[in-house]
């Protein structure tokens, strides 16, 4: 029963632990062109969960998986000629010092023992919110509307003023959770990526003159505020 | 002369016409874009979760998303083309598919 319950456990460990082979094999067979972040973002989680597995490994076990990661050196520099936008470079970077390190291919010289794991970075405290604060200036207004612009430009900024503070918020929890691997909901994501939306759409019409529409641009701007406030405090 | 000037009015109104709807397609679009952005990063971040306990989301799931994303690349192509009725076809396709998504992961 011993016996049986041992073999159990050994079988659920290596189990797991070939699944990255398979998805190196998998990759390695498609070509590089059809690759994209989420497939080197998928590899680079597998690798690092089949590292726990990777003890007690013969020289024959290490020598197969180097050759293995030797293929995919090789095949992801392919790759990395065809990239051509920033995140799928800087995924392929992270996935080969991953790589490079992966202790499935590569073993600790005996009596070396892992370096502890890097305490973790504190998140970067949030930058600017990506829309303009004051409105933009307004050429040829009759005089007529005047006044309905200068309301609209004063109002635009209170808005903006009110939603960058709402944007800084969520941006700060944003990182936070997924710092822990967690993220926002997706009714507070949305609201804030509608704030930078409205926001231009606000300035557009007041370019444009469309007093009308730039009004209710500012009022979509102040119920999307409200309601990432209400989620992320004010 | 007369008919230059109608044929330039009627141009004219056209050409109104269209930046009008151009707008409210470009508005839609903008919209249907953030809620499935928003509904992505949040099946992103379940299916991270779920991987670490070794399981996966539903292949529905991925099914969904690609229809999703192949409707507002739709949209967008259009869009580009100015065929405004059928950047709308292709957006309420891409809402009622996002309806369908946020109703299995819980999103918006």
């Amino acid at each position: 029963m011993r016996f049986l319950a041992s073999v159990l456990v050994c079988a659920a460990v290596c189990a797991q632990a070939p699944n990255w082979r398979q998805s190196f094999t998998g990759l390695l067979n498609r070509p590089p062109g059809t690759l994209s972040v989420r497939d080197l973002q998928m590899l680079e989680s597998q690798m690092a969960l089949a590292g726990q597995y990777c003890v007690g490994l013969t020289p024959g076990d290490y020598e197969a998986n180097r050759a293995l990661v030797r293929q995919m050196t090789a095949y992801l520099a392919t790759v990395q000629v065809a990239a051509q936008d920033a995140p799928m470079k800087t995924s392929l970077r992270r996935l080969s010092r991953s790589l490079a390190a992966f202790p499935c291919a590569y073993a600790l010289p005996p009596g070396q023992q892992r370096a502890p794991e890097a305490a973790p970075v504190p998140p970067p405290v949030p930058g600017e919110a990506p829309f303009a604060k004051t409105a933009p200036p307004l050429d040829d207004v009759p005089p007529a509307d005047q006044d309905t612009a200068k309301d609209l430009r004063e109002r635009y900024a209170v808005d903006a003023s009110h939603a960058a503070n709402a944007w800084k918020n969520a941006e700060e929890i944003r990182r936070n959770l997924a710092a822990k691997g967690m993220s926002l909901n997706a009714q507070t994501t949305a609201s804030v990526d509608h704030l930078q939306l409205f926001l231009d759409e606000a300035a557009e019409a007041l370019q444009a003159h469309k007093w009308d529409d730039a009004r209710s641009s500012l009022e979509a701007v102040e119920a999307a505020t409200q309601k990432v406030a209400k989620a992320v405090g004010n | 002369m007369k008919y230059l000037l109608l044929a330039c009015l009627a141009a004219a109104t056209l050409g109104a016409q269209e930046t009008s709807e151009q707008r409210q397609a470009k508005h839609h679009f903008d919209l249907a874009a953030i809620r499935a952005a928003a509904n992505f990063r949040s099946a992103d971040s379940i299916d991270a979760r779920l991987r670490q306990d070794g399981a996966v989301l539903h292949p529905r799931l991925s099914v969904l998303r690609m229809r999703i994303e192949a409707a507002l690349s739709e949209a967008q192509f259009e869009m580009d083309q100015h065929d405004y009725p059928a950047t709308e076809d292709a957006l309420t396709r891409a809402d009622a598919l996002l309806d369908r998504l946020a109703k299995e992961i819980g999103g918006y």
